[in-house]
C-alpha cells in the first residue's frame, strides 16, 4: 500500500469511494484513509434511493444537477457491475411521492410546476389520481388521494453498491487504510502531509474531505468551515415477501432481497443514531395510511441513521481558499449522486477542462 | 427421525388430537409445539431457504435460530417451535415462493 | 416501586421471589408456554416418572416452581407467559407482544434474565435438516417425551453428556457420542483446577453420568476431528477423523453440542458493555458482581451474564434482587447481598475445569470456505473472507458487504463466530472488533402491532 499519490481522499463512505472511482478512472494515484466499523457511515444507513424530485424546489441548479445525476447512473451502474461482478440490482423505472393530504398535494403541485418553468421545461414529473395510483399499486389504498411520478427516479442495493465500489477501488490500485483518525495536516511546498492518530504519514498533492459528519472536526484543518450536522432518520424493515410493489416511492420500498422498507423520519437527536419506539410506530401508522395491508406484515428490524446536512440541504463542493488543493465535498444523497461524483466531480477534482461549473455549491454561499 | 407411531410407553394414551400437515394428519399430544410433533412424525424439512433453496428445518427448538419456519394458518414465517400445536390448525411448508401470501 | 423481570428460567424465578418477600410487586415477562427457563422446561406438565428420567436437578426446579404459583396465587407477582419482548430502552421501557397486541410499559428497575444459547458448531452439514442441537433434543424430551431413536451426538459440553443420560434414562440411548475434547484438554483442565466442594460434588455428578452411559455400551471416541455430515432425507452419515485414521457412522439424528454463552441480544441493544471471555470464546455483559449494569436500577441476573449453570443462577438472581433493594432504600439488604455473593463464587471454580476441557476446537477457529457460518442468509466462511478482504475492520461492515448478521437470528447463532473470524484474520482483539449493532425489534412483531401500541401506565 502507498503513502504516496496524487490524491488522499479522507472518508472511504459512499461518497469517497464514488470519487475514487472516478480519479482511478482517471489515471490518478489515490489513498483513502477511512474511519472505523462503529463509525456512523450514512452509507449503510440510508433508504437506497436514487431520486430526484422532491429535490431542488427553491434551488434550480440542484434539481437539475440531481437529474442529470439519475440520467447518467444506468451505464455507471452497468460497467460497475460488469468490472466486479457485484449484483447493484439498479432498477429505474420511476418512482412516487404519495399523498394523503390535499393541501400539500397542491402545494406540490404548484412547486413541480415553477421548478418545470426554471428549468426550461426539462422536468418530467405526472401526479396520479386516486384511481390512477391504485390501478399502478395495487397496494396502495387507504388515505392514499394522488401520487406525484417522476420516471428517472429509481432504487437499488445500496450495500452492493458500496462493495462494489470498494472492490472496484481495490483492484484499481486504492490504498483504503481502515481505523484511522486524523491527528495534524499541512501543506508544505505544494505538498499535503496528513498524519494519523495511529502515525501513520500520508502525502498527497490534493487532498478530499468526504468524511460525512466529521467534516466538521477535519474540515478546519484545511480551511472549511465544514457547516455539517446530523439529521436523524429512522427505517423500518418487514420480514421478505414475494415482489407486491412495482415502483419505489420516498418512503416506503421493496428492496431486492424482498423486505419492505419504510421511512422515514427527520429528528434532530444530536449524534445519536438509536432507534426510538415513538418513530417507529408513526412511520408504521403512516405506512399503513397509504397501504393498509401492510399492517400485517412483521417488523424484523429498525434502525436509525444520521444523515449529513449542510445549512440548506444542499451538497458542499468547495475548494479551500486558504489551501489550494484541498476539496470539501459532502451531501445527504451520496447514493443518488454517486454516478456523477464518480465523472463530473472527479473532473472538477483534477481540473479537467469539461469540469462542471459548482461555485452555487461552495461554503461562500454561507458567508451572504 | 422415524414414522409417528406410538411406543408401548404410549399406547394406552393413543393421542386423539391432529392437526394438518400439507395434506396428512399428524397427532400431538398436550404440550409440544408444532415442530416437536412434526419431529416426532418424521418431518424434518419445513422450509426452503430463500437464497441458495436449500431445506431447513427446527434446529435450537427455543425461538433463537429462526430456521423451523412454516405458513400455519395461512400465516407466512411462523416459528413452528413457539406454536403449541392446536386441534385442527393448517401447517405447510414455506418454500422459497410461498411467500406472496398477503391477503 | 415496578420491577420487570425479563426471564422466567432459574434467574428470573429467584429474583422475582427475593423482591416479593419484601413487598415488591414484580411483573415477569417469558417467551415459554410456561415459566422454567430452559433448565426446568415444561416441568409444571411433566409427570413424576418423566421427571426422575430427567434428572434430579430437574425436579429441584420444582419446588421454585411451586414458590413461583404461589406468589401468582397472592396475586404479588404478574407472570406474562408466550410474552414476547421486543425491546427495552435506558429509560426502563419495557415493550412486549403477546397474542398479537404490544404493550408498552415503563418501570422503576429491570432485571434481566435471559440465559444462554447453544454455541454455534459450524461443520459441514450442520444446516442440513434432522441435525438439531443437544438442547432441543432436551426440548423434545421435556416437552413430547420424545428422545430421537438412533442419534449420535457430537461435540462436548456438561449438557452434551446430560441429554445423553436422559435419553438413556427414555429407553433411547445415543448411538453413539462423537466427542470433541481429547485427554490433552482434560489434563489441561485438571492442572488448573482448585477443587472447592461445589466442583467436587459437581465432578462427581459428571462421573456418576459418564458411569451410567459406559454400563449401558454407549460408544464413546473422543478426539474427534473433521467432522462432516452427509445428509439424504432422514439418514446421515456422519464423516470424522480420530488420529488421522477416517471413520464413518450413520445416524438418524444428529445432534450438536459445543457449549452454551450469553445471550445477549437485549444487553447489546441497550448498548451495555460487554467483554469478550477468552474462556467461553464469547462476549458477556459487563456487570458489577452483583448483577448491576452500567444502567441505574436495570440489573441482570444468571447464565446471560456469564454461564455458570442453574444453580448459580439461582443465587444469582437472588443477588440482583438484593442489589436492586440496597440500590432502592430497602434496608438490611446489603447484608444478605454480600452473604449470597459468597454462595454464588463457589460455582466459579468449576466452571473453569470445563471451559478449558470443553473449548471449541478447529470448526471454531479456522472453518472451509464452503461452511455455512451465517445460517439465516446462507454466507459462508469464504464468503466472510472475501469480504473482510475488500475492507472490513468490525462485524457491521461485514454485515453490510455480506449480509451475514443481518438474517431473522439477528447473529445469534453466527455472532460470536463472526467475530472470532474476523478478529484473527485482521490481527486485533475481539473487543477491538466490537460486535453486531443489535436494534429493536430484537424479535418480529408486526407492523399494526407497532402501529397501535397501547402503552400501560
Amino acid at each position: 500500500m502507498r503513502t504516496e499519490a496524487d490524491f488522499a481522499i479522507i472518508g472511504g463512505g459512499i461518497v469517497g469511494l464514488s470519487v475514487a472511482h472516478g480519479l482511478l478512472r482517471q489515471g490518478c494515484s489515490v489513498i483513502c484513509i477511512d474511519g472505523s466499523d462503529t463509525d456512523f457511515r450514512a452509507s449503510r444507513g440510508n433508504f437506497g434511493l436514487v431520486w430526484v424530485q422532491g429535490k431542488g424546489i427553491r434551488a434550480p441548479f440542484y434539481a437539475a444537477w440531481t437529474q442529470n445525476a439519475a440520467r447518467i447512473y444506468p451505464d455507471f451502474v452497468r460497467e460497475l457491475s460488469q468490472e466486479t461482478g457485484v449484483q447493484i440490482n439498479y432498477n429505474q423505472a420511476g418512482g412516487y411521492e404519495y399523498f394523503t393530504d390535499p393541501q400539500t398535494l397542491s402545494q406540490r403541485m404548484d412547486e413541480y410546476k415553477q421548478l418545470k418553468k426554471a428549468l426550461n421545461d426539462d422536468y418530467p414529473y405526472e401526479f396520479l389520481s386516486s384511481s390512477q395510483i391504485r390501478a399502478a399499486e395495487p397496494m396502495i389504498g387507504g388515505e392514499t388521494i394522488g401520487a406525484s411520478f417522476y420516471p428517472y427516479d429509481g432504487h437499488l442495493n445500496p450495500l452492493q453498491l458500496l462493495k462494489a465500489l470498494a472492490s472496484y477501488c481495490q483492484k484499481q490500485g486504492l490504498s483504503h487504510y481502515l481505523g484511522e483518525e486524523l491527528k495534524t495536516a499541512d501543506k508544505k511546498e505544494g505538498v499535503f502531509r496528513i498524519v494519523t492518530k495511529k502515525g501513520l504519514t500520508i502525502s498527497a498533492n490534493k487532498v478530499v474531505i468526504s468524511a460525512g459528519l466529521g467534516a466538521k472536526k477535519i474540515g478546519p484543518l484545511f480551511g472549511f468551515l465544514g457547516l455539517v450536522s446530523p439529521q436523524r432518520g429512522q427505517i423500518l424493515v418487514t420480514e421478505k415477501i414475494s415482489p407486491i410493489l412495482n415502483r419505489p416511492s420516498v418512503t416506503i420500498r421493496q428492496v431486492d432481497e424482498g423486505a419492505i422498507q419504510i421511512g422515514d423520519s427527520q429528528e434532530q437527536a444530536g449524534f445519536n443514531d438509536n432507534e426510538t419506539q415513538a418513530q417507529m410506530s408513526r412511520i408504521a401508522r403512516n405506512a399503513i395510511k397509504v397501504m393498509p395491508k401492510l399492517a400485517q406484515l412483521r417488523l424484523v428490524r429498525a434502525w436509525g441513521s444520521l444523515r449529513v446536512m449542510s445549512p440548506d440541504g444542499l451538497p458542499i463542493y468547495h475548494q479551500s481558499h486558504t489551501m489550494p488543493g484541498a476539496f470539501l465535498i459532502t451531501c445527504h444523497s451520496g447514493i443518488t449522486l454517486a454516478a456523477t461524483h464518480s465523472t463530473n466531480l472527479s473532473l472538477w477534482l483534477t481540473g479537467h477542462k469539461n469540469a462542471p461549473e459548482l461555485s452555487r455549491f461552495s461554503e461562500d454561499r454561507f458567508h451572504a | 427421525m422415524p414414522q409417528n407411531f406410538p411406543d408401548l410407553a404410549r399406547i394406552d394414551s393413543m393421542p386423539k388430537s391432529f392437526f394438518y400437515f400439507e395434506e396428512k394428519k399428524i397427532y400431538f399430544e398436550q404440550d409440544m409445539s408444532v415442530a416437536a410433533a412434526l419431529l416426532c412424525a418424521g418431518v424434518t424439512d419445513f422450509r426452503q431457504t430463500q437464497v441458495l433453496h436449500k431445506p431447513r428445518g427446527p434446529f435450537c427448538m427455543m425461538g433463537a435460530c429462526f430456521d423451523c419456519l412454516l405458513v400455519i394458518d395461512g400465516m407466512v414465517n411462523q416459528q413452528g417451535c413457539m406454536w403449541l400445536a392446536k386441534q385442527g390448525i393448517k401447517v405447510k411448508r414455506q418454500t422459497s415462493d410461498v411467500l406472496s401470501e398477503i391477503n | 416501586m415496578r420491577v420487570a423481570v425479563i426471564g422466567a428460567g432459574p434467574a428470573g424465578i429467584s429474583a422475582s421471589l427475593a423482591l416479593v418477600a419484601r413487598s415488591v410487586h414484580v411483573t415477569m415477562l417469558d417467551e415459554q408456554q410456561s415459566a422454567g427457563g430452559q433448565i426446568y422446561r415444561n416441568l409444571a406438565n411433566v409427570s413424576v416418572d418423566q421427571a426422575q428420567n430427567l434428572g434430579p436437578d430437574y425436579i429441584t426446579g420444582k419446588s421454585l416452581l411451586k414458590q413461583l404459583e404461589q406468589a401468582i396465587d397472592k396475586k404479588i407477582l404478574t407472570l406474562f407467559s408466550r410474552t414476547s419482548v421486543w425491546s427495552v430502552t435506558e429509560k426502563k421501557e419495557v415493550y412486549w407482544s403477546i397474542d398479537g397486541k404490544s404493550y408498552c410499559q415503563k418501570f422503576d428497575a429491570i432485571i434481566l434474565a435471559t440465559g444462554s444459547i447453544e454455541r454455534a458448531m459450524p461443520i459441514d452439514g450442520w444446516t442440513n435438516p434432522g441435525v438439531i442441537t443437544v438442547g432441543a433434543a432436551q426440548i423434545l424430551i421435556k416437552t413430547a417425551r420424545y428422545s430421537p431413536p438412533s442419534s449420535v451426538l457430537v461435540g462436548s459440553g456438561p449438557l452434551f453428556y446430560l441429554v445423553a443420560c436422559q435419553m438413556l434414562e427414555m429407553g433411547n440411548p445415543p448411538k453413539a457420542l462423537l466427542e470433541t475434547q481429547n485427554n490433552l484438554d482434560l489434563l489441561k483442565a485438571f492442572i488448573q483446577l482448585r477443587p472447592n466442594l461445589t466442583s467436587l460434588l459437581y465432578l462427581a455428578k459428571g462421573l456418576v453420568m459418564l458411569a451410567k452411559l459406559r454400563f449401558a455400551g454407549v460408544k464413546r471416541i473422543k478426539a474427534v476431528r473433521d467432522v462432516r455430515i452427509k445428509s439424504k432425507g432422514n439418514a446421515h452419515i456422519i464423516e470424522f477423523s480420530k488420529v488421522g485414521t477416517k471413520s464413518q457412522i450413520e445416524a438418524e439424528t444428529v445432534l450438536l453440542h459445543a457449549g452454551v454463552h450469553p445471550n445477549i441480544q437485549i444487553t447489546q441493544a441497550l448498548g451495555l458493555k460487554h467483554d469478550w471471555s477468552q474462556e467461553n470464546h464469547c462476549f458477556e455483559p459487563r456487570t458489577d458482581k452483583f448483577g448491576r449494569t452500567s444502567l441505574k436500577n436495570i440489573f441482570m441476573a444468571g447464565d446471560g451474564i456469564k454461564i455458570l449453570g442453574a444453580d448459580a443462577a439461582k443465587i444469582s438472581g437472588k443477588c440482583a434482587a438484593l442489589a436492586l433493594l440496597a440500590d432502592n432504600g430497602f434496608l438490611n439488604a446489603k447484608a444478605d447481598l454480600s452473604r449470597t455473593y459468597r454462595l454464588h463464587q463457589k460455582y466459579v471454580q468449576i466452571r473453569k475445569f470445563l471451559d478449558v476441557l470443553y473449548a471449541p476446537k478447529d470448526w471454531y477457529s479456522c472453518p472451509t470456505n464452503n461452511i455455512v457460518i451465517c445460517r439465516c442468509e446462507e454466507v459462508t466462511a469464504g464468503k466472510i473472507r472475501e469480504a473482510v478482504k475488500i475492507g472490513c475492520l468490525g462485524p457491521n461492515q461485514l454485515k453490510a458487504y455480506s449480509r451475514c448478521g443481518m438474517g431473522n437470528c439477528q447473529g445469534r447463532y453466527c455472532g460470536n463466530i463472526v467475530i472470532n473470524l474476523i478478529s484473527e484474520m485482521v490481527g486485533q482483539t475481539p473487543e477491538e472488533t466490537g460486535y453486531f449493532r443489535i436494534r429493536s425489534p430484537i424479535k418480529p412483531v408486526s407492523l399494526a402491532e407497532v402501529a397501535n401500541l397501547e402503552t400501560i401506565i
